[in-house]
């Protein structure tokens, strides 16, 4: 496929995201996503895209907390095969627990990173397993209730359910482009979506505690 | 070449193509593929889909997720309808970027194989079926006070 050239204005608006990107989140994200989506939505379609994604954000943040709405959004990504969304998210919402409760999330860039490769059903059970830590029930049941939306196995009943839906459908849209990233990146590459990214000092005290945790189970 | 690598084509009168691939796909194994899939999609002269099920595949390694690219713009110069079913996160991955870095607007991937049916049998595109979803999501955004 020849990739269709970006003209002077869509550049301009590629450099202008990715230093408010930078400006949010305190990351360097890579160039070739928001290319891809100016390339994708055209400037005005993508600007429409980020005004509801950010009214998304804030329905989402409400209804389920912050935590769980990034955690959520990173395994809705997950499941359309897309490790960008799915690390990047999944990390913002372990360092949101971080922060606020002081403690590792179960679900995490490097905890997830396996999954990509098996079953949906292994997959499934892995995440079930992953969120019996006290303090995760909500996430447990709206993982397990996604997922089984996401395979066509449940459809929605409640409030709940449709946020959910609401979420996978979301980001089928996003990871059309996402993808282009997605596809190769590894856990150690994840960028967050999230202010959170600007407390470097969090940053590295949350590193430092995973890098412990990872090396205890290895032993 | 894979040991454990194998693949079957099925072609029934008035139906789609099913192309069902098994094991760890690398472009030599994709190559023994290529030229039958070729053939059959000459042959339906845009009247069928085609269902690549890729439930049994495992890996997919950058040369054959590049085969697939080329041959997916083929099939999209024919104006076929396309549906990618994996039970893998990591193989629908694969089947999304081929479907979206080949610019086919009526091919799209799936987890669930009657869901993948299904899209072959209509005629909405991928655009349109974001769209769609799209829309319902503003309506969803809307009803809980999130206004686009």
């Amino acid at each position: 496929m020849t990739v269709k050239p970006l003209t002077l204005s869509e550049r301009m608006t590629v450099k202008f995201v990715l230093a408010m990107n930078r400006l949010t989140t305190g990351e360097v994200h890579p160039p070739d996503t928001a290319e891809e989506f100016i390339r994708f939505m055209g400037i005005r379609g993508f600007f429409r895209y980020l005004n509801f994604l950010n009214k998304f954000n804030k329905l989402m943040d409400k209804e389920l907390g912050p935590a769980n709405a990034q955690t959520l959004v990173g395994l809705a990504a997950l499941m359309a095969g897309c490790g960008f969304c799915g690390y990047g998210h999944t990390l913002t919402g372990a360092l949101m627990i971080f922060k606020e409760r002081g403690e590792l999330h179960p679900v995490h860039p490097f905890s997830i990173s396996a999954l990509f490769e098996l079953e949906d059903h292994e997959v499934v059970e892995k995440l079930d397993e992953m969120l019996t830590k006290p303090g995760f029930e909500d996430l447990r049941r709206q993982t397990k209730r996604m997922y089984e939306i996401f395979l066509g196995e449940l459809e929605p009943e409640t409030e709940e359910d449709e946020l959910l839906k609401g979420i996978l459908d979301f980001w089928r849209w996003t990871v059309e482009c996402t993808i282009i990233e997605g596809i190769h990146i590894v856990p150690e590459n994840a960028k967050t979506f999230n202010s959170i990214g600007r407390d470097k000092a969090l940053r590295k005290r949350y590193d430092a505690a995973l890098a412990a945790e990872r090396e205890a189970m290895a032993n | 070449m894979t040991a454990d690598f194998s693949f079957e084509i099925s072609a029934s009168k008035g139906r789609h193509v099913t192309i069902c691939l098994g094991g760890d796909l690398t472009g030599g194994e994709f190559a023994r593929v290529e030229p039958n899939v070729r053939e059959i999609i000459g042959e339906q002269n845009g009247k069928h889909g085609v269902l690549w099920d890729l439930r049994q595949v495992r890996r997919c390694d950058l040369s054959a997720r590049r085969s697939m690219q080329k041959l997916q713009s083929e099939i999209a110069e024919r104006k076929l309808r396309t549906a990618y079913v994996a039970s893998r996160p990591r193989i629908r991955g694969v089947a999304l970027w081929v479907v979206h870095t080949s610019g086919d607007k009526l091919a799209r991937p799936f987890a669930n194989h009657d869901q993948a049916v299904d899209w072959l049998d209509t005629s909405r595109g991928r655009m349109e079926e974001i769209i769609h979803r799209a829309k319902e999501i503003v309506s969803f955004g809307e009803r809980k006070g999130a206004r686009p």
